[in-house]
C-alpha cells in the first residue's frame, strides 16, 4: 500500500482504466450519466446564483442600494464605457467588410431596398449581441472570475460575512446588472457604427445619396428586431456573469485553481452565449 | 453578552466538545492555546460562520446559530472581528476598508464617510496613509488597519484573532496590546484568541486554555497539575523565553552595530 508524505498508509485511488469497476457498456453509461449529472449540477449552480442575486435585489434597502450603484456604476464603466473604442472599431470593421463584400457581387447591393432589410436584420438580430458578448466575455470574464478567485483564497468572503456584508450585494449583484447592461448598451452602439460605416461605404463607393439610404434603414427597422437584440444582449450578458461567479466561487484552497477556474469561466462563457444565441434565435424564427 | 453552551464541533482535523463559556458584557476574555487547537473556530463559530455539531452560541440573547442569514447580518453588526491574517480588501483604500460597513449599512458616500472616519484613523495614528493600498502597508500598519475597521461601528463586542500573530514588530505588539487596554477601558466586551503567553498577560480579565480538545479555565488547569498541562505551560514558557531571548539578541546586535 502506498505511503503520503506523513508516512502513512493511504488507500490507492484508481489510476488506470483497469481500475474502474465498471467495464464496457456499463463503464460507458456510468461515464455519460456521470457527465449529466455534472452539467446538470452546473445548470442548477447558475440558477441558484440568479435566484440569491434576485432575492437580494428584492430584499435591498436604500442604503445598501447606495453602496451597490456605486460598485454598479465602476463596473458599467469597466466592462461598458471603456470598451466603446474596441467595439467601436470592430464594428466600424465589421460593417465596412461586409458592405464591400456585399457590393464585390454587385453594385446593386448598396442601393437595394431588400439587401438594407437584410443587413439590418442580420446585424441586429444575429451579429451584434453574439460579437459583443465576445467581447464583452474577453474583456471582463477574466477579471471578475479572477477577482472573486482571489476574495476565496484570501477568505475575504468571510470577512465580509462578519461585517454583516453580503457578498451577493458586495459583488454578485453589480457584476450581474453591469454586464447585462453593459451588453445591452454595447449591441446597440454595435449596431449603430456598423450600419453607419456600411452606410459610408454606399456611399463612397457607388455615390449613393445618404437621405435614401436613412429612409430604406428606418424603414427596415422593426421594434421586434430591436426587442430581439434587447432581451439576447441582456440574457447573454446576465449568462456571462453567473458563469463567472460560479467559477470565481469554486475556487477553494489552490491559488492554481485560480488559472484553471478563469480559464474554464472563459471557455464556458463561450460555450453558453453561443449555446443561447442559437437557441433564442431558432425560437424566435420558429414563433415568427 | 456572550455564552457558549455544550458547543462542538469537527472541523478541518480540530475537534472540541462541551464547550461552555461564558463572557459578561464589558470583560476581556483571552483563549490561549497553541496553533490549531481550536480557538480560531470558536471566534468563526461565534460569527456563525461555520457550523456546529452541537450546541448554542447566545450573542446578546439571540442564538446567532438558530437565525437566518438576514438575522445573522443584524447580530454582527453589533460585533468587530480583527481576523489574524491579511483581510483587508486589495482594491480599497485604507480610508475605503475602514469606512467599507459605514458605506454599506449606512449609505454613507466616500468624501462623507473620509470625514466620519477621521477620528478612527487619528486614534491610530493611521490620518497619513489614509489614501494608500493595503499592499503599500506594512505588517504593524495592517493589523491597525483591521482594528479600526473592526471598531468603526462602535461594536458592543470585539473579537481579535492573534493579534500579534505575524511579523508585529515591538513596536506594533506594543501598540495592539495598548489598543486593546483603551477599548478595554471604553468597556467594549473583548474575546481574544492567541498563543502568545505575553499578549494574554498583558489583557486578560480572565484567561481560557484549549487542552485536550476542551475549553478550561487556566487557574483550573494549573490546579490539576496533570503531566499535559505541566508540559504545555513548559512550551508556553519556553514560547516565551524564545521570544524574550530573540528580542534582547536583536537589541544587542543594534546596540553593537552603533
Amino acid at each position: 500500500m502506498p505511503l503520503n508524505i506523513s508516512g502513512e498508509h493511504i488507500e490507492q485511488l484508481p489510476t488506470a482504466r483497469k481500475d474502474f469497476p465498471s467495464e464496457g457498456t456499463d463503464g460507458l453509461l456510468e461515464q455519460v450519466a456521470a457527465g449529466l449529472i455534472a452539467v446538470g449540477r452546473f445548470y442548477l449552480q447558475l440558477l441558484s446564483i440568479f435566484i440569491g442575486f434576485a432575492a437580494a435585489a428584492i430584499q435591498i434597502k436604500g442604503s445598501q442600494w447606495k453602496f451597490v450603484k456605486n460598485i454598479l456604476t465602476h463596473q458599467i464603466i469597466f466592462s461598458g464605457v471603456d470598451a466603446f473604442f474596441v467595439v467601436g472599431s470592430i464594428s466600424a470593421m465589421v460593417g465596412g467588410v461586409l458592405m464591400i463584400q456585399l457590393i464585390s457581387f454587385s453594385s446593386a447591393f448598396a442601393t437595394d431596398k431588400m439587401m438594407m432589410e437584410l443587413l439590418v436584420s442580420v446585424i441586429i438580430r444575429e451579429l451584434a449581441p453574439l460579437l459583443t458578448t465576445l467581447i464583452l466575455i474577453a474583456r471582463s470574464a477574466s477579471a471578475i472570475t479572477i477577482e472573486l478567485g482571489t476574495m476565496r483564497l484570501k477568505h475575504h468572503d468571510e470577512i465580509l460575512d462578519s461585517m454583516g456584508i453580503s457578498i451577493v450585494k458586495y459583488f454578485h449583484m453589480p457584476r450581474i446588472l453591469g454586464l447585462t447592461i453593459s451588453n445591452v448598451a454595447l449591441s446597440f452602439y454595435f449596431v449603430l457604427v456598423t450600419l453607419a460605416s456600411a452606410m459610408a461605404i454606399s456611399i463612397f463607393r457607388e455615390n449613393v445619396s445618404i437621405e435614401s439610404l436613412l429612409i430604406d434603414f428606418v424603414a427596415s427597422l422593426t421594434l421586434t428586431d430591436l426587442l430581439l437584440c434587447g432581451i439576447k444582449s441582456a440574457l447573454l450578458g446576465l449568462t456571462i456573469a453567473l458563469v463567472c461567479i460560479y467559477h470565481g466561487l469554486s475556487v477553494e484552497k489552490s491559488s492554481t485553481e485560480l488559472p484553471q477556474q478563469t480559464s474554464a469561466a472563459l471557455v464556458n462563457s463561450y460555450l453558453l452565449c453561443y449555446k443561447f444565441n442559437m437557441i433564442m434565435s431558432i425560437t424566435y424564427y420558429l414563433l415568427a | 453578552m456572550i455564552k457558549l453552551k455544550s458547543v462542538s464541533f469537527d472541523l478541518f482535523s480540530v475537534k472540541a466538545g462541551g464547550i461552555n463559556f461564558h463572557l459578561p458584557a464589558g470583560d476581556t476574555a483571552v483563549i490561549l492555546g497553541p496553533h490549531n487547537s481550536g480557538k480560531s473556530v470558536i471566534i468563526k463559530i461565534c460569527l456563525g460562520l461555520i457550523p456546529v455539531t452541537s450546541g448554542e452560541v447566545i450573542i446578546e440573547g439571540e442564538n446567532i446559530l438558530a437565525v437566518k442569514k438576514q438575522g445573522q447580518a443584524k447580530i454582527l453588526r453589533k460585533i468587530g472581528y480583527v481576523p489574524k491574517g491579511p483581510s483587508l480588501l486589495d482594491n480599497l483604500t485604507v480610508a475605503g476598508n475602514i469606512g467599507l460597513p459605514l458605506m454599506y449599512h449606512s449609505g454613507t458616500a466616500y468624501g462623507e464617510m473620509v470625514e466620519k472616519i477621521r477620528p478612527t484613523l487619528i486614534r491610530f495614528g493611521l490620518e497619513k496613509i489614509s489614501e494608500k493600498f493595503p499592499s503599500d502597508l506594512s505588517r504593524n500598519d495592517t493589523r491597525l488597519v483591521q482594528m479600526a475597521r473592526a471598531i468603526i461601528q462602535k461594536p458592543k463586542l470585539l473579537f481579535i484573532h492573534e493579534p500579534t500573530a505575524g511579523d508585529l514588530d515591538p513596536d506594533g505588539f506594543v501598540k495592539v496590546a495598548g489598543y486593546i487596554r483603551d477599548l478595554q477601558k471604553e468597556k467594549t466586551t473583548i474575546l481574544i484568541t492567541t498563543s502568545s503567553p505575553a499578549l494574554a498577560a498583558a489583557c486578560a480579565n480572565s484567561l481560557y486554555i484549549f487542552l485536550d480538545s476542551k475549553l478550561v479555565k487556566f487557574a483550573d488547569a494549573l490546579e490539576s497539575q496533570s503531566p499535559i498541562i505541566i508540559q504545555y505551560l513548559k512550551s508556553l514558557r519556553d514560547y516565551s523565553n524564545e521570544q524574550d531571548a530573540g528580542l534582547t539578541k536583536f537589541f544587542s546586535r543594534e546596540r553593537t552595530a552603533e
